[in-house]
């Protein structure tokens, strides 16, 4: 049977990203409010950032750290919900929306949802990936074949805690990128990264030549710097955009321009 | 056989990846699945160790005052005139519930592993209590997480767990229960897994936990086993045990679930009614989910988000329940009731009256059972029901909610 080569739209954009490493910015859906998230993701798209992860609020974050909780928190009591997530994703693909959109979701609402019907859904509306925190590679045969079959990246994560074994396994089951926690620990600004990250960054591209992104407690300029010197493809930047969000929030200009030159700041 | 741990199998489950069928498995954060195959290496050896298993028995006789006696109820059994009650003294372990079992059994395995650093969390604070006094009697650094609610409701127990040496944090997110609590440890545990030990308290979150916990509880069924057979010379017509996360009365199920003729009950928390928005009782309003790192019957919208959950006892008050509990009530091998708070405190001042013997308010919610299968029995049928623990935890919220009826 002839294999039919399918290219991975996260993978080529960030592969093709004129930044080194590549930006992933991260947002929660609907916090404070989806005029907000819509703003965001069309300064994010003028920016040229390699992809989006575009988070769906759940009540009990167990990966995230008391930013995201918050930001989370505040979007579903602001009524946040899939359906209407959904409705702003049908919205963008009208726009002709270009970034690839990742869906970073915990696997409850996915299951409520139903596996299939969720990623179907996502697939319909040019959603490229899909993020399971709490789905490690023991459990996601059944969403990754889902995956597979409706060409969305399932992206999974390594930690530094993840032996040998493990990294090479998952390695070839992520699709898209591979998701390199920085160090141990949940979501949220951190001083320093785990000693071992430059190791386990070789360790993967040895397994594999699909990009590495590296996400948890990356801020700032400096940070974007050592990840070069370290060779990641791309960095995903969480709670300090959500941050950034809690502090504007109530100004919608103010917090555009003033993330526009965070962006900058970066690099 | 000097210990008292059940290895008979009734069935083959979980299975090597920790499902129960469809239930359990493993739904965590990829930093922690080499701590779980750590700890699921280590407890598959202890167990296979006849040694480790006498040598945790016997601190359990020495330490804790196993085995607890199984205790022929007279007066409440000639109150509902009808079959013969027995209790299975849990309440008498030392710290006044079951969870010094399951908390003997992981901090041996934490020493196996080198983590000097323990955390847990807790609702009613028997656990918290159980893990406090474990670590200071091996001198291991001990945190525990505990919904702000709940510090509230069982004040006394945050005292205890600071006597003896632990540091207790609140947790102020969500509905300050049991549920916040164990996000929080979870997190806590991402953090620090390479020092730290993570005692869950129940037959919840992901495998080997709900195995090992049960493993550890096994003691409770497989005494009672004993002891039934020695005062009786047969097996009960009834096992009766509450369920919060289903770690007493899966210890005091497992030894019965391959004896057909045993019905065994489990009673869940109704909070103000299972109609109402006020209510713990999973597996009747809930529906298979995950939360806490295993697929289970879970109280949540139609949008996956987790329900929040109510009930007059914090040991209770939690929108999940182990996985294998959800198996076996899709099984139909135990069948599970749900009791409101106001049936639980006439419970627990029945008992009380009767017996002079005040039992948690978790325990108070098989006791309220008896009230439905009582007048269903006969004079010759036994009925033994797990008393997982002491009431003087709960005076305070009991009182408050007299008076609030009021």
């Amino acid at each position: 049977m002839a294999q039919e080569e399918l290219i991975s739209k996260i993978q080529d954009s960030i592969n093709k990203s004129s930044k080194k490493p590549a930006l992933i910015p991260f947002i929660v859906s609907g916090y404070p409010d989806f005029e907000t998230t819509k703003s965001l993701l069309k300064l994010f798209e003028e920016k040229k950032v390699a992809a989006i992860e575009l988070g769906i609020p759940f009540s009990d974050p167990l990966a995230d750290g008391v930013v995201i909780q918050k930001a989370s928190k505040i979007s579903l009591e602001n009524g946040t919900n899939i359906d209407k997530i959904f409705e702003m994703l049908k919205d963008l693909k009208a726009d002709d929306f270009s970034t690839p959109i990742i869906l970073f979701t915990y696997y409850n609402p996915v299951m409520s949802f139903g596996q299939e019907n969720f990623i179907e859904k996502a697939a319909s509306l040019n959603v490229s990936g899909v993020i399971i925190p709490d789905l490690p590679l023991e459990e996601s045969e059944e969403v990754s074949k889902t995956c597979r079959e409706n060409n969305i990246d399932l992206i999974m994560l390594v930690s530094p805690t993840s032996n040998m074994e493990r990294i090479e396994k998952i390695a070839k089951a992520s699709a898209g990128f591979i998701y390199l926690v920085s160090s141990t620990g949940v979501t949220g600004v951190r001083e320093s990264f785990s000693a071992q990250l430059g190791n386990i960054l070789r360790k993967i591209k040895s397994f594999t030549k699909i990009p590495v992104a590296v996400g948890f407690g990356i801020s700032k300029a400096e940070h974007i710097r050592e990840l070069k010197e370290l060779n990641a493809d791309a960095a995903i930047i969480g709670s300090a955009i959500i941050k950034l969000i809690d502090q504007y929030k109530d100004d919608k200009i103010l917090l555009i321009d003033k993330m526009s030159e965070y962006l900058d700041s970066l690099y | 056989m000097s210990h008292f741990f059940e290895k008979n199998k009734p069935y083959n489950l979980p299975d090597s990846k920790g499902h129960f069928e469809k239930y359990g498995g493993k739904y965590v954060p990829e930093t922690l699945m080499g701590a779980l195959y750590e700890l699921e290496n280590v407890y598959n050896t202890a167990i296979n160790d006849e040694k480790f298993l006498d040598d945790l028995y016997s601190l359990m006789q020495e330490y804790s005052g196993r085995p607890t006696p199984l205790y022929l109820a007279k007066r409440l059994t000639e109150y509902y005139g009808r079959g013969k009650i027995y209790l299975k003294r849990e309440d008498l372990n030392h710290t006044g519930a079951h969870k010094i079992n399951n908390a003997l059994g992981q901090v041996l395995l934490a020493l196996k592993m080198g983590k000097k650093r323990i955390i847990a969390e807790t609702g009613a604070g028997q656990h918290g209590v159980a893990t406090a006094t474990v670590s200071a009697l091996f001198g291991l650094e001990c945190e525990i997480y505990m919904g702000e609610e709940d510090t509230k409701r069982q004040a006394v127990n945050v005292e205890r767990m600071k006597l003896l040496g632990a540091k207790v944090n609140p947790v102020y997110s969500g509905s300050k229960t049991l549920k916040d609590a164990t996000s929080e440890a979870i997190r806590d545990w991402v953090t620090n897994v390479e020092n730290t030990h993570y005692i869950i308290g129940s037959t919840v979150g992901p495998h080997p936990y709900p195995e090992m916990v049960r493993f550890f509880q096994s003691v409770i069924g497989k005494e009672t086993r004993q002891q039934i057979q020695e005062k009786e010379n047969r097996l009960p017509d009834y096992v009766l045990a509450c369920i919060g996360g289903g770690s007493n009365s899966m210890g005091m199920f497992y030894s019965f679930l391959g004896d057909k003729d045993v019905k065994i009950i489990g009673i869940e928390a109704a909070g103000q009614g299972v109609d109402s928005d006020f209510t713990a009782a999973s597996m009747m309003k809930g529906r298979p989910g995950v939360l806490h790192g295993s697929l289970s019957y879970v109280l949540q919208d139609k949008y996956g988000q987790i329900e929040e959950a109510y009930s007059i006892s914090a040991g209770l008050d939690y929108p999940g329940v182990g996985p294998e509990h959800s198996y076996l009530k899709d099984s139909g091998r135990v069948k599970y009731y749900p009791i409101t708070d106001d049936q639980t405190v006439k419970a627990f001042k029945l008992l009380s009256k009767l017996e002079g013997i005040v039992p948690a308010l978790e325990s108070s919610h098989a006791l309220a059972y008896l009230e439905e299968l009582m007048p269903n029995t006969t004079k010759d049928e036994i009925v033994v029901l797990c008393l997982s623990g002491r009431g003087d935890k709960d005076l305070q919220s009991v009182f408050n909610y007299c008076q609030e009826q009021e």
